[in-house]
């Protein structure tokens, strides 16, 4: 165990390096989600955000630098291991059981801590129950009930993406990592999407958003985070974000000088 | 009455074989449909419960009992535990391969253990195991243990680990994300649908009463695989109605014409490909 943190920090990176071959994907990164919260993480498409999130959920090592979940040092720790701690995500191509009923795919999460010879054996029914009726609220809670034993694929899209997340919110996650949740949306539900996240954040929880469109995350992230070339460029609140020089250059280019 | 002894005794045999079918065949149903692992050496495990089953009941079992029921259900338990304790230790390395390469691999472990059997003395090599004892085996018993393993299978379904071995099937980094480790849920899809294969191999045994190191062939899982893809992969009903199909069509063949007799086989591998092409995705398409 490493307390290099503060104990009220939920989730830190500390000198983060990747590399893939000689391509240097995260550069000596830190980054910190010190208090509860939705925070936001963008960049230009290649700026390492996707690399980020597969850091912290424990898909890639990185070969230099500490994560630390909830005070303890978890750099090393298998995805499923990660997700036991608390720390789960959504994905940027939807990930769903599509074989699986609404209602089965939000009780999957859950069915880890049920016992499977005590149900084969007619002893212990109850906490099904109660798991099934726990899976219901949690759908009631993302407006998806009306679904409940529909397959998964044959949602429309925008609800797919909210299945993804009540999913998500089964498992009862301290941090939540959105991967691009508003990608492919209309604009209605961009903006139902933005209602849940408000909502969920009433939760215990915290959200960490990658994602492209930049007025969702000005308009839902009070905190945002900057991404190029795998460092750090800017980092504050979207007005500040909007008017830094570093971020504009990012994503536009720099002033080639005046032309008048 | 003679004519009914006489058809009893026709069909006790086919019978039997159709249980042990449907048993193997809901073991594969598990693995391939459940979690979606393709296994192309279903029949080993069928062969190492059957030489388990030989081997205990003619040298130990008669030791404890002579009810031929009570040891008819031991030694099917034995073959159970016993290919499943194989599979749960070969499904480990085979594991790090994905798709076709696991397929593959199944397919080697299988040839692999087929010739460890060919040079043991303890199973008779080559020539076989003969002169296993039949304990009165008979289609009533082994239709009462299908019955009871489609039961419990489709409870299984139902369960927390059931569900989870679905869901890994559909997708195994989602539920990584979600706390659940698919190694596990693999493992056991795998070690227990051996394990059914295996206790369809233990009454095998009785019912040929000789076991040979070629029962666990690859002709034999393909066979398998073969009942559960036209029964439909995702039903567990599916793969019986698939052994029905394997078993009764070359049986039924043998009535015909003597043309159509003598070339059943490929009367029988025509009627698959029309039925794949009618029906691609089984007889069964949908359920548990």
């Amino acid at each position: 165990m490493v307390l290099n943190t503060p104990q009220t920090s939920i989730f830190s990176l500390q000198n983060i390096t990747v590399q893939f071959g000689g391509l240097t994907a995260i550069d000596n990164l830190s980054f910190e989600i010190p208090t509860p919260g939705i925070y936001g993480l963008i960049g230009p498409n290649g700026a390492g955000k996707t690399t980020i999130f597969n850091v912290m959920t424990g898909i890639y090592t990185p070969q230099k630098g500490d994560v630390v979940f909830l005070g303890s040092k978890v750099t090393e720790l298998k995805p499923y291991l990660m997700a036991r701690m608390g720390l789960t995500r959504t994905f940027q191509n939807i990930r769903l059981f599509e074989s699986l009923t609404v209602l089965e795919n939000v009780f999957i999460p859950k069915a880890r801590l049920l016992s499977t010879l005590k149900y084969l054996f007619f002893i212990e029914t109850d906490n099904y129950k109660k798991t099934i009726e726990f899976c219901r609220e949690i759908l009631n809670f993302v407006g998806l009930s009306h679904y409940e034993n529909r397959p998964a694929s044959s949602l429309p899209y925008g609800d797919q993406r909210k299945l993804e997340i009540a999913r998500a919110l089964a498992l009862e996650p301290k941090l939540l990592l959105l991967d691009e949740p508003a990608a492919g949306m209309n604009p209605s539900e961009k903006k139902e999407l933005g209602l849940l996240l408000d909502k969920i954040i009433l939760k215990d929880l915290s959200i960490l958003v990658i994602e492209h469109d930049m007025r969702f995350m000005m308009n839902h992230c009070p905190r945002i985070t900057v991404l190029d070339h795998g460092k750090i460029i800017s980092e504050g609140s979207p007005s500040h974000i909007q008017n830094d020089p570093a971020v504009i250059e990012a994503y536009l280019g720099k002033s080639m000088g005046d032309f008048s | 009455m003679m004519f009914l002894q006489d058809t009893y005794d026709y069909f006790s045999l086919p019978l039997m074989l159709l249980g042990i079918y449907s048993l193997m065949a809901m073991g594969l149903q598990l693995i391939l449909g459940g979690a979606g692992l393709l296994s192309l050496g279903h029949a080993i495990f069928f062969c190492i419960g059957g030489y388990t089953s030989a081997i205990i009941s003619s040298s130990y079992l008669p030791l404890i009992t002579d009810s031929n029921l009570l040891q008819l259900i031991l030694s099917a338990l034995c073959a159970f535990v016993v290919s499943g304790f194989f599979a749960f230790f070969m499904i480990i390395p085979c594991l790090r391969l994905k798709e076709n390469y696991f397929a593959m691999a199944t397919l080697a472990l299988g040839e692999v253990l087929s010739t460890v059997i060919k040079n043991l003395d303890f199973t008779g090599g080559i020539r076989g195991f003969k002169d296993i004892p039949s304990l009165e085996i008979n289609p009533l018993i082994v239709g009462f243990i299908v019955l009871i393993v489609y039961l419990a299978l489709r409870r299984f379904y139902k369960s927390s680990m059931g569900y989870i071995i679905r869901a890994t099937r559909d997708d195994d980094i989602a539920v990584q994300s979600l706390g659940i480790s698919h190694f596990k849920s693999q493992i056991i899809a795998f070690t227990l649908g051996s394990a059914i294969a295996g206790m369809g191999g233990g009454f095998y045994a009785h019912t040929i009463q000789f076991m040979s190191p070629e029962e666990g062939s690859f002709n034999r899982s393909v066979e398998i695989l073969l009942a559960v893809v036209i029964g439909g992969m995702n039903s567990l009903t599916g793969s019986l109605i698939g052994s029905l199909v394997i078993v009764a069509i070359p049986e039924i063949l043998r009535f015909g014409p003597s043309e159509i007799a003598q070339n059943r086989n490929v009367f029988f591998a025509s009627a698959v490909i029309l039925l794949m092409l009618f029906r691609p995705k089984g007889l069964i398409k949908n359920g548990s």
